[in-house]
């Protein structure tokens, strides 16, 4: 099959691209024609005003969201025909963070492991160098915004297989300690190769680099 | 493959066969149910053991068959829609659910007409007659679900995953029923259905069915002109039949 | 990949999936506690309201405990995904690997275990409250351990397609999904008046079963499929 071949062989670089992607949000235009090229081994990143459709574009991006025209390939193949094996190598962290309230920050990570197969033995280690595994047994909701942010990007850590990250807002909530940890995974992740998008209000690590692009004036190429 | 009907282009020609459609399905319709109902209501002779009351069933058994028939035009084209996310299939659902839910309602009550005289009551729960009304709450779910999601795109889809869950629900439904009905009921009552047919009955009957028919495809094409219009409101065609004042 | 076979992998899978879904329920018990509680309210009340006269309340006992049995597990499967929709948890559920359809069953037999299994423990005393016939209680226990798990398999389809509507969610679910439910209505109820009658009730219980593979064949895939609307959605 050639979407095998596409995405299996480590030949290729990966990439993740956005073809005319446009959404609608009812009666106005929220995404117009975007197009977008993440390269293997970059940050692209997409920056632009509350409300310029920054976290549509994402969902629309990791498959969470359809657009209502366009398309978005991974490795050249578009993401309705290889859902699963685009699944494998994705890393999602979205606007709501996936950290269920009841359950400890152990417990959710654990979770995420099977789900991703990720490595459970790891997940100490994370959170210590997340500074939060004296916390870790206490059920997510009562831990501060900040913390239940860690615990969700302490997947970053945990699935280093994947291929392709879309983290929205991955620095919100955190510390000058935090971001670092996480400007760190990313670059971790771009040696081995990896594609990165995504948005931030914070500047980034002058480390990683790679295109920006703006919502607030429409791309078209 | 299908991507030339999924396309936006495709809608003003969609639109101009369902505008030249619908007259030609009105004129059919009307002429099948005028005859339908003179030869059926002034010819046919009356029964000899129901007199005129048995007359309803030229109503009733178009609607009762109808509102099968509509659900499985609306399962049908919800199933293309999720597969191949056409969207004119969503209209054609979108469309037909209230068309469907009328003559439900409409097979309902003339049920309930000719109970009066035969039954010596309205309502009795008589395995088609209960079939229909759970039927009708199948519709009327369809259209709640349909209206209680605000994105019309999300609205579509969850409502076309219902509609398909329904069609494969209605038969065990139907089945269930028919079971509790010859439990609970005694068998001596008069059904509504398969008397036997002279030819003066039969003739009218089937003309009001394809009456109905003609009638559900009028109203379908008058519906989907309104879907059409109403999803691409922001394109240029649509303006354009506005300021012509042809819409 | 270099992980276990994949049925071995799946079975992990909803192993843990099955304890994630335990662990929240026993952090908050309102959510198993309360429909069992309404359960044993309602059937109460018809005694009240139809009058205390044993014969009366022999004839309809199947068929209230059954309706009752039936709204319970309507009432308490509205909030079936709305905690996991709104953390996000549904959408890495969704964008993982892994099958939606597993997570579906693991998520309805851990509400089968919360929120049907009770149903079942407590059917006896109402039993004998509603003066049923002591013969029929081992069908009705049986009946609904088939019939509750089908409403919820059933359920849960509606609960995802309504995950994201928000006020008035759970009255339109249940306005989805109840006319859905009466052939397992039909052959609970059924099954517990035979067995009240002192007769066979077999054939009953066997079309229940019968319903079960269905749903259990069914209902996780439009569950499934209903849940990544939602996902698309919020």
């Amino acid at each position: 099959m050639i979407t095998d071949q596409a995405t299996n062989n480590e030949a290729v670089p990966h990439c993740l691209e956005a073809v005319d992607v446009t959404v609608w949000r009812g009666e106005t235009l929220l995404l117009d024609r975007i197009k977008l090229h993440a390269k293997a081994g970059e940050v692209t990143q997409i920056a632009g005003a509350n409300g310029s459709g920054k976290t549509t574009l994402l969902r629309v991006l990791c498959g969470a969201a359809l657009a209502d025209e366009g398309e978005v390939h991974w490795c050249g193949v578009s993401l309705s025909k290889q859902r699963d094996i685009f699944n494998e190598q994705l890393l999602h962290i979205g606007h709501r963070p996936g950290v269920h309230a009841q359950l400890t920050a152990v417990e959710n990570l654990q979770l995420a492991c099977k789900m991703g197969n990720g490595v459970e033995s790891d997940i100490d280690s994370v959170l210590n160098a997340l500074a939060i595994l004296p916390i870790a047994d206490i059920p997510a909701g009562h831990l501060s915004a900040g913390q239940q942010r860690r615990v969700a990007l302490a997947r970053l850590a945990l699935l280093p297989h994947t291929r392709c990250w879309v983290l929205d807002e991955p620095l919100t909530a955190l510390d000058q300690q935090g971001r670092d940890w996480v400007a760190g995974q990313i670059q971790m992740h771009s040696e081995r190769g990896g594609v990165t998008v995504l948005t931030t209000h914070q500047p980034l690590s002058k480390n990683l680099s790679g295109p920006i692009y703006s919502l607030d004036a429409p791309i078209h190429g | 493959m299908f991507k030339w009907i999924h396309r936006f282009g495709s809608s003003p020609f969609v639109y101009r066969t369902a505008n030249w459609l619908a007259p030609v399905f009105g004129i059919g319709a009307a002429v099948c149910i005028l005859v339908g109902l003179y030869l059926g209501l002034v010819v046919a002779p009356a029964d000899y053991e129901q007199g005129d009351s048995y007359r309803i069933i030229f109503v009733h058994v178009p609607s009762a068959w109808m509102s099968m028939f509509v659900y499985m035009v609306m399962a049908t084209s919800s199933a293309v829609f999720l597969i191949w996310r056409m969207k004119l299939a969503d209209i054609v659902a979108w469309a037909s659910a209230p068309i469907g839910a009328s003559f439900t309602l409409i097979a309902l009550l003339t049920g309930a007409f000719w109970g009066k005289p035969m039954w010596g009551t309205y309502w009795i729960w008589d395995a088609r007659l209960t079939s229909e009304l759970l039927l009708l709450f199948i519709y009327l779910g369809y259209m709640a679900l349909r209206s209680s999601i605000e994105q019309p795109q999300t609205a579509a889809r969850a409502a076309a995953i219902l509609a398909v869950v329904g069609v494969v629900n209605i038969p065990i439904i139907h089945f269930s029923v028919e079971w509790w009905n010859t439990l609970h009921q005694p068998a001596t009552i008069t059904k509504l259905d398969k008397p036997s047919m002279h030819i003066s009955m039969l003739r009218p009957l089937l003309l009001m069915v394809a009456g109905f028919q003609l009638l559900y495809f009028h109203q379908l094409m008058v519906r989907v002109k309104t879907g059409i219009l109403q999803r691409e409101a922001r394109t240029a065609w649509v303006a354009e039949l506005v300021a012509d004042n042809r819409v | 990949m270099d992980s276990l076979p994949l049925s071995t992998g799946l079975l992990a899978l909803f192993r843990s999936l099955l304890t994630r879904e335990l662990a929240v329920a026993i952090r908050s018990p309102g959510q198993w506690l309360n429909p069992i509680l309404f359960f044993i309210i309602v059937i109460t009340l018809f005694p009240l309201g139809v009058g205390p006269g044993p014969n009366t309340l022999s004839i309809i006992a199947p068929g209230i405990i059954w309706v009752s049995a039936l709204l319970s597990v309507m009432l308490s499967l509205q909030s079936l995904f709305y905690d996991d929709l709104h953390n996000g948890s549904l959408e890495q559920f969704v964008l993982s690997a892994q099958p939606l359809s597993v997570v579906v069953l693991a998520k309805v037999f851990a509400w089968w275990i919360l929120g049907g299994l009770p149903l079942l423990l407590v059917s006896p005393l109402l039993a004998i409250l509603m003066h049923l016939p002591a013969s029929a209680i081992p069908v009705l226990v049986l009946s609904l351990l088939l019939g509750t798990l089908t409403l919820i398999l059933v359920g849960a389809i509606g609960a995802a397609l309504t995950a994201t509507v928000g006020n008035g969610g759970g009255i339109l679910m249940s306005l989805l999904v109840l006319p859905l439910t009466v052939p397992v209505l039909i052959f609970g109820s059924g099954a517990v008046q035979a067995a009240a009658l002192q007769m066979p009730a077999g054939g009953h219980l066997s079309l229940l079963v019968a319903l079960l593979a269905l749903a259990l064949s069914l209902a996780p895939v439009a569950t499934a499929a209903a849940l990544r609307v939602a996902v698309s959605a919020s």
